[in-house]
């Protein structure tokens, strides 16, 4: 789990170090009367760790692991139902509000199970409040970081196993000393101890506390943090952030960039393996129905052919009947498929056929018209015969075709 | 089992590397053009398609043509049958005479010129009213037989005053002619 860490930091104090590879960075910090860092170190420290990160805009930022001291530091060994991760979280915070001074969302905490008994479940969790994360957390995103945080004194026991199950870890450093209380071999409180590794009087006060005493420099907890397997991470938000530190993030998107560039290359070649039965067997229907494809092309000149064969006989009458004058009795009319159009009738009078002959030319329909015979009648009518010759059905006018009037007006007159 | 020195490591991992590149350039080069082969293949096969497909296409509006020149004339072509078409084409026409209202003269059938890829000429007489001459003009061209007016002459008829005599001279086409006939290409 530490591999997902590549860079590692101390926040001590009365100093910072910070290891990226192999470069290391310390810088001795100064604070203020309210614990926090002065303004001019505060500075000088973002100078530093900006110039020893060097970071570039088009790199993902390294994930840090910041180890920060006991000071504000909670910790609690809680009893909960077992259940599972959505739901031990969820228990959790419920187990934090009932146990901790501040409400979970005022506190940057994270959490360890420790193991099941008797139905339920120990969890070991780490609080602190939520400012003194956040303003590291802004002070090392200003250095182009991204930072994760657990506690040096958890990161300790990497490196120095507790002798007993049951012990006291001491780490005096030249202002003041950590406790860590250990119980079954899992801490179980964590205490800040107004005493100076350099105080003549330790080993007196000590002198009835059995375990361990450290005085670690911050290069030595370096070394501890890369050595953490699975650190417990106190989160600022109640996210996956350990998850997420956890995920070798860039690898997953160099991998995944990687898969689709030999996706892209293969594609057109993975392509041609799966597809090509597929397509074959298509192609192979196809072109069975191919055969049908003259059968249609017969039918289709069949019908049209009978469609353009077809003389248009009712056109034709009804534009005999429309342009003959009233009074005219045809006794015969021949008409053949070729257009050859002759009439035998009776009419009143040469005005009549010659108008008859007029219309029917100017209607576009015959290419010519002649009357072939008029015979004046002793009834003062005319025996006329005449033939015509029709035009191709493209150079034919349109037929107009007058429909009757409306019956009710009819009525009204 | 002995723990390898660095040096070693490195000249194990340096064997793999010319290992894999070994692989990569001989056996890759050999699977590479399989897989070339492979997919000229398949390009070939999808121009074929793409072949068939421009040759098709064109066929999809003289379908939609066919079938509604087949609902026009309420005929399709390939159910015609050689042997009984006269029979069924002078049956439907002397049905079309009398469901119009023309009272149906002499028939008479006679062979088709070949050349004309006609198969019999039906002479039809009848008379009725104009109306229903009319009626059955129009129905000629629906009766399920591909028929053809040659020829039409209409004359008054003595005999009925106000009918008018019909006498048609029409032409049974042969489907199998157009079968048998060289398809010019689409």
């Amino acid at each position: 789990m530490s591999s997902a860490f590549n860079v590692f930091i101390y926040f001590g104090q009365t100093a910072l170090a910070a290891r990226n590879g192999e470069a290391l960075f310390e810088l001795p910090l100064e604070r203020g009367e309210n614990g926090r860092l002065t303004a001019a170190c505060r500075e000088r420290l973002v100078a530093g760790l900006r110039a020893f990160f060097d970071p570039k805009g088009w790199r993902p930022r390294p994930r840090a692991l910041v180890a920060i001291g006991a000071r504000g530091v909670s910790m609690r060994r809680l009893m909960l139902p077992i259940a599972d991760g959505k739901e031990t979280q969820r228990l959790l915070r419920l187990q934090i509000e009932s146990e901790f001074p501040l409400p979970p969302d005022e506190l940057a905490w994270g959490s360890q199970l420790l193991g099941q008994n008797a139905g339920r479940q120990e969890a070991l969790v780490v609080a602190v409040k939520k400012d003194v994360i956040e303003s590291c957390a802004q002070l090392l995103g200003e250095c182009g970081v991204n930072p994760f945080f657990t506690l040096t004194a958890l990161a300790r026991l990497a490196t120095h196993p507790p002798p007993l199950p049951g012990c006291l870890v001491l780490e005096a450093s030249a202002t003041q000393s950590e406790l860590l209380m250990l119980q079954d071999g899992v801490p179980s409180s964590i205490r800040l101890l107004p005493i100076a590794a350099r105080d003549p009087a330790m080993g007196q006060r000590l002198n009835h506390v059995r375990g361990s005493v450290l005085d670690l420099k911050g290069t030595t907890v370096l070394d501890e943090l890369q050595k953490l397997n699975a650190p417990l991470l106190l989160q600022l938000k109640e996210s996956k952030a350990g998850k997420a530190a956890a995920q070798g993030v860039p690898w997953k998107w160099a991998a995944a960039a990687a898969l689709l560039l030999l996706a892209t290359i293969f594609f057109p070649y993975l392509e041609a393996v799966a597809l090509k039965p597929h397509l074959a067997k298509k192609l192979a229907a196809i072109e069975i129905d191919r055969g049908r494809l003259p059968a249609i092309d017969r039918e289709l000149e069949f019908l049209q052919y009978i469609k353009a064969s077809q003389p248009p006989y009712l056109d034709v009458l009804y534009l005999l009947a429309k342009v003959a004058p009233p009074g005219t009795v045809f006794d015969s009319l021949n008409m053949t498929r070729h257009g050859d159009l002759a009439l035998r009738g009776k009419m009143g009078g040469s005005q009549q056929v010659t108008d008859l002959r007029a219309k029917l030319i100017e209607a576009g329909w015959f290419s010519s018209v002649v009357v072939e015979e008029q015979t004046p009648t002793p009834d003062r009518k005319v025996t006329v015969r005449m033939t015509a010759v029709l035009k191709p059905s493209e150079s034919r006018k349109p037929l107009a075709v007058d429909s009757p009037p409306a019956k009710p007006e009819r009525a009204k007159k | 089992m002995r723990t390898l020195t660095g040096q070693e490591k490195r000249t194990i991992r340096f064997g793999s590397i010319l290992l894999a590149l070994y692989l990569v350039l001989f056996c890759g080069a050999a699977v590479a053009k399989r897989f070339q082969a492979r997919r000229e293949a398949y390009r070939q096969l999808t121009r074929q398609a793409q072949d068939v497909r421009d040759e098709i296409r064109p066929y999809q509006d003289k379908v939609d043509i066919v079938k509604k020149l087949m609902e026009d004339f309420r005929l399709d072509p390939m159910t015609l049958s050689r042997t009984s078409l006269v029979a069924q084409a002078s049956a439907a026409i002397q049905k079309a005479a009398t469901d119009a209202g023309v009272a149906p003269g002499p028939i008479r059938e006679s062979p088709g010129r070949g050349m004309a890829k006609e198969m019999a000429s039906i002479q039809f007489e009848g008379s009725g009213p104009v109306p229903a001459v009319m009626a059955l003009l129009h129905r000629l061209q629906e009766t399920g037989s591909p028929l053809i007016i040659d020829s039409l002459q209409i004359g008054s008829d003595p005999k009925k005053p106000g009918a008018v005599k019909l006498n048609l001279t029409i032409v049974v086409l042969d489907f199998d002619q157009w079968k048998t006939e060289e398809v010019p290409s689409a």
